[in-house]
């Protein structure tokens, strides 16, 4: 093969060389392939012959007649020479077409690869990206078939094929469960081979190659590609194994994307819930004479739907709740501006805290079951005029009163479940004369059950002994010892919940409704 | 976590375990979910292997109480860890569930239910 193109590339040298061969007494000169066949010049037999040999290419022949003796040895030599010179060009030239065969080739790869590059540009999704590679794999390899399978939730799924439409889909999967398990391509040559492998491949199926697509080291989809003209040979499978890196590369990235624009969902609800909860937590404290308040919200990274308000109704009663709606993010934070709506509207109807309760509840009762949510709710109403504290408390924990008189603090807990949980609420009311020192502070359980390292909670009896020793301070530097208390307990654990308290203080000496009717506070 | 679910003659038992909070109570509420279009309507919660709940857990198991209680069947709960006892008692939810510490009564209990309608 390769003496034939020698001969037509170089036909007026061979010609040369031979018209020398005849003016020095030879009758005849060819050029024989491997096989003995002329290429050139021709078979002529007669006469003596000298044959040097081209080794893989062939050979060189003289027919010289009957030539003196002597001469033949100064024809041998000669020719000797000429068949030295010939093989060695012949290897060059060889050498050359070959590497001209790998530049050809790796050109061939190098355009697939800009042309994926370019895909990579200008399709964002995955199914089109893997589309393209397939197209270029196939085309590279002369597949005449092939197949790119995706694992989803452990189910394999066929994001690609060329051509496209119909397939032997029903196999893509154990085909491709076969590589995963194997980790490596697995190429099979010949009919027999691949029904060892498959014993379910249809007949048509004579050669083929699996290739794995790895992330992580973690096989997430394979490249499969079916029959060719020729064996599938360690060059393209080489080749392949790179276009599966290509494509390991493209599912990584589709799949930081999703990542990414998941998380920027998430965190875009985060920030809504965070900026419903703050917007509805109240700005301004209300003053009323006798009574230190003090309220904060420190709220989770997820918003864990605490809130708080006040209200005065037309009687003069100032109304005090506070309330988890036990939920996490948007739709806590949706349940709260229905709850604290709902709350609004009922203490401008009722006087009874356990009342406004059951407003709230016989309003809301269907919609937090349609969603499977409840509310803990505590409600009190303080008069200022009789310095009475009323209250009821839905399910809401901790709630805790120190008593200046006694010096000691006691634990009001819920008498009903939580609003939501059953069509009616059993929560009852409950009356406390205040007096001056006395304390309430209404929390929520993201206080007492904030945890440690070690998993511990911090629990009701050691917010008791905060409110103890802080319990002659201001409502402003109780709410401050409480949060700060909870904070040094943590070690740094992240704050899994809200931490919401209201703090009421009763000062000085007036508080007592009594004392401020008397006709001298008139005068 | 871990769900178990186990047939005992007209009662579903679902023994969960470890911490019961915003991150598993999906995956029970999709069990509970399951078992109502089973048509199951009284079902028993194993809480005994469970060290913690948080609201999300007991916003699930109020929900899936509503569910049975609508279709004529019970929801209840079997073996509170002290530590999980605690939150049922501070939020009364001890007032909205039957709480058992013996299965074999608590079964028993779901007999009663059926004896009384």
């Amino acid at each position: 093969m390769m003496l034939h193109k020698f001969v037509s590339r170089n036909r007026q040298l061979i010609e040369n060389l031979a018209q020398s061969w005849q003016k020095a007494g030879a009758q005849g000169f060819a050029l024989l392939d491997s096989r003995g066949n002329a290429v050139f010049g021709d078979g002529a037999t007669t006469g003596q012959q000298l044959t040097m040999s081209l080794g893989q290419y062939g050979a060189l022949r003289i027919t010289v007649g009957s030539p003196e003796p002597g001469a033949v040895n100064g024809y041998e030599m000669q020719l000797a020479c000429q068949a030295q010179l010939l093989t060695q060009i012949l290897k060059r030239e060889s050498e050359l077409e070959s590497m001209t065969v790998e530049l050809m080739g790796a050109y061939d790869q190098l355009v697939a690869m800009y042309n994926l590059s370019q895909a990579t540009r200008a399709h964002l999704d995955l199914e089109s990206l893997l589309g393209s590679l397939l197209q270029e794999t196939v085309s590279l390899t002369e597949a005449e078939r092939g197949f790119v399978a995706l694992q989803e939730d452990q189910v394999w799924k066929k994001v690609a094929s060329v051509p496209p439409g119909p397939h032997p889909d029903d196999l893509i999967p154990s085909l491709s469960q076969v590589v995963r398990e194997r980790g490596r391509p697995l190429v099979c040559n010949s009919p027999e081979e691949c029904r060892r492998m498959l014993p379910s491949l249809p007949l048509r199926v004579e050669r083929l190659s699996l290739t794995p697509v790895k992330v992580g080291g973690e096989v997430v989809a394979v490249i499969g590609l079916f029959n060719r003209p020729e064996a599938f040979t360690a060059g393209n499978q080489k080749l392949v194994s790179a276009l599966a890196e290509e494509a390991g590369s493209i599912i990584e990235r589709a799949q930081l994307q999703q990542q990414m624009v998941t998380q920027e969902r998430m965190q875009r609800e985060l920030e809504i819930a965070a900026s419903i909860q703050m917007s509805l937590l109240p700005t301004v404290l209300p003053q009323i004479e006798g009574l230190d308040i003090a309220a904060s919200c420190r709220p989770a990274n997820e918003v864990g739907g605490d809130f708080f308000d006040f209200v005065r109704n037309e009687d003069g009663l100032l109304g005090v709740t506070l309330g988890d709606v036990a939920s996490k993010g948007v739709p806590a934070a949706l349940f709260m501006v229905v709850s604290r709506t709902l709350l609004r509207t009922a203490a401008s109807l009722y006087v009874s805290p356990s009342r406004v309760l059951e407003h709230v509840n016989q309003e809301i009762y269907e919609d937090l079951s349609n969603v499977g949510l409840f509310v803990t709710a505590f409600f009190a109403y303080y008069d200022p005029f009789t310095g009475v504290l009323t209250y009821a408390n839905a399910g809401h924990a901790p709630v805790i009163f120190y008593r200046n008189a006694t010096a000691s603090s006691e634990f009001w807990e819920a008498d009903g479940p939580p609003i939501g949980v059953l069509p009616q609420v059993t929560s009852r009311d409950y009356g406390v004369p205040l007096m001056p020192g006395d304390v309430l502070v209404i929390m929520s359980d993201g206080f007492n059950e904030a945890t440690n390292g070690q998993g511990e909670m911090f629990g009701i009896q050691r917010l008791q002994e905060v409110l103890s020793v802080n319990a002659t301070q201001s409502a402003e530097r109780i709410c401050a010892a409480l949060f700060s208390a909870v904070e040094t307990f943590a070690e740094g654990t992240p704050q899994a919940d809200d931490q919401t308290v209201v703090v009421l203080k009763v000062v000085g000496q007036m508080g007592r409704g009594e004392d401020r009717w008397t006709p001298d506070a008139w005068s | 976590m871990d769900i178990s679910i186990e047939k005992k003659q007209d009662v579903t038992v679902i023994r969960l375990a470890d911490r019961f909070d915003a991150y598993t109570a999906p995956a029970v509420k999709e069990k509970l979910l399951a078992l109502q279009e089973a048509g199951q309507v009284n079902v028993l919660v194993d809480l005994s292997a469970v060290d913690f709940v948080d609201s999300t857990g007991l916003a699930t198991l109020v929900a899936g109480l509503k569910h049975c209680r609508r279709a004529g069947g019970e929801l209840m709960l079997l073996g509170l860890q002290p530590r999980v006892r605690v939150i049922f008692g501070l939020t009364r939810l001890d007032h909205a569930f039957r709480i058992f510490d013996d299965e074999v009564e608590a079964l028993r209990g779901f007999q009663k239910e059926d004896d009384a309608a």
